[in-house]
């Protein structure tokens, strides 16, 4: 069926004593013919039927002498095919053109890329993968064929320590970085040996639960901030209680200390209030980096400005460095104004809260706060020891190490 | 003599196998319930109606009865006949 479309078909009823005749000269030609069926309610002069058939185009050229010989009369209902077709555009020239032109554009556009995606970034921001891309010469418009895939999953991994696993691929005109982020990374380092477990804060031991290691500090003991807690080298003593060898451990212990932070803020009290007039918005049309305004100009004076980019996409996949940008612009005006003193302690208490707030997020037990605010001319300073009870401990290498048999050198 | 002849080719088909359509130069129909119906090895159309169709073959005629009947194709060497298929019969 393709094959005839392809080539062109007709529709035709033949009239006439010698309709049979016909078919079987026709055939004898080897001509292919198909749907043949008598037409309904249709009779000529001579009270016979018609027969309605299809056949090839260029196979009802070829039977002009069996019409002839035959003497039956032929009737062209329908013409299908891609011949007749072509032949009915000639009278459309430019919407064929049209069409062909933009068949042409979209198989050149998709030669490049037009969008980059990234996904399941965390720690590395979208903004800087790109910007990587773009060092190795990757970003909108580069040709797809010259990207070189496993190679730029290797600089990848090299640059980012924290990727374990990349995959680039493409789809459509869209590339799309696809990572995994080492979880794990800090928690990797529990499995090391000869750690010691020393205090990243002064302050004073209020619980511990020791789980490997030495304990050199006790509940009650009062420490600065580098003192060894827990040590991660256990001596092995022999018989005559001298220390033979050390048996190396990652230290690790539950200890909660008291200590006191120091909250310390200052506002200014003359501050500038916005006063936003009514918003306008205006589009542009961005087509493979240029842009062009539709409507009116950006107002004079301050403004908020905000843009909404919307890129063509066809299908999923498909993306066309066609742009329309929504851009929504507000103008106002800015007056010099002054917080009332309760205004700005208010302020400050907020950000105090929330201050504190955060830190029981990350559960630190908040057990005194002492707030003084301070006024100074036009500002105003909040200035807070807040007394916490927090957990304390930060793992790094021992130093501890048996030089001569009974002695060691920490 | 063709008498004679007859019987050889009889013997001979019977005897070692031979394909009949191939010999005898018989029509072979494909029939599909009484939807369908494809024929090879025949000469010509002789007549063709909605509710009748007459086909020539080497040695005899076949008539197909029956209603809204339809050749999907016609071919050199193989015709398809589809519709309601009544009788099929045969005529010297």
């Amino acid at each position: 069926m393709r094959k005839e479309l392809l080539n062109g078909c007709v529709r035709l009823r033949i009239t006439g004593e010698s309709k049979e005749r016909f078919l079987n000269m026709c055939r004898m030609k080897k001509i292919k013919m198909w749907n043949l069926k008598q037409e309904a309610g249709k009779r000529d002069e001579l009270k016979t039927s018609s027969i309605v058939m299809c056949m090839g185009a260029k196979d009802l050229v070829e039977c002009k002498s069996a019409i002839h010989k035959s003497g039956v009369k032929v009737d062209i209902l329908e013409k299908k095919g891609l011949p007749f077709f072509l032949l009915h555009l000639k009278k459309r020239v430019v919407f064929a053109a049209g069409v062909l032109f933009c068949m042409l554009f979209l198989i050149v556009m998709m030669q490049k890329i037009w969008c980059i995606q990234i996904e399941g970034n965390r720690k590395v921001t979208t903004r800087e993968m790109i910007t990587f891309l773009e060092e190795n010469d990757i970003g909108i418009g580069c040709i797809i064929s010259k990207i070189p895939y496993e190679e730029l999953e290797f600089k990848i991994r090299d640059r980012f320590p924290d990727i374990t696993w990349v995959s680039v691929v493409r789809k459509g005109t869209t590339l799309i970085v696809r990572i995994k982020e080492n979880e794990f990374y800090n928690q990797m380092s529990v499995y090391d040996d000869h750690m010691d477990l020393i205090a990243d804060y002064d302050g004073e031991i209020r619980s511990m639960v020791v789980r490997q290691g030495v304990p050199l500090v006790r509940v009650g003991d009062t420490v600065s901030k580098g003192d060894i807690l827990i040590q991660g080298a256990v001596p092995v003593l022999d018989e005559n209680a001298r220390i033979c060898k050390y048996q190396y451990c990652h230290a690790q212990a539950d200890i909660l200390i008291r200590t006191t932070i120091q909250y310390s803020e200052t506002i200014n009290r003359v501050h500038l209030v916005r006063s936003y007039q009514n918003e306008d918005t205006y589009y542009q049309l961005g087509i493979a980096g240029h842009k062009f305004q539709i409507g009116f100009g950006k107002p004079e004076g301050t403004c908020l400005v905000q843009e909404q980019v919307h890129q063509l996409v066809l299908f999923e996949y498909l993306y066309l460095p066609f742009f329309l940008n929504q851009v929504k612009i507000t103008p106002y005006e800015e007056t010099e104004a002054i917080y009332t003193k309760e205004e700005a302690e208010a302020i400050l208490q907020n950000s105090l809260e929330k201050y504190l707030y955060d830190l029981s997020e990350k559960g630190v037990q908040i057990i005194q706060k002492n707030v003084r605010i301070i006024e100074n001319g036009l500002t105003m300073q909040i200035v807070a020891d807040v007394t916490v009870d927090r957990s304390v401990g930060v793992s790094t290498e021992t130093t501890v190490e048996l030089t001569e048999y009974g002695e060691n050198n920490d | 003599m063709d008498k004679e002849k007859g019987k050889i080719v009889n013997a001979a088909v019977r005897r070692f196998g031979l394909p009949k359509d191939c010999v005898y130069g018989d029509c072979m129909v494909y029939l599909v319930g009484n939807r369908e119906m494809v024929i090879q090895n025949y000469r010509n159309v002789c007549f063709f109606e909605e509710s009748c169709i007459v086909i020539s073959l080497k040695h005899n005629k076949m008539e197909i009865h029956g209603k809204k009947l339809v050749i999907s194709y016609y071919l050199d060497d193989e015709l398809r006949i589809e519709g309601r298929i009544d009788q099929i019969l045969f005529a010297p």
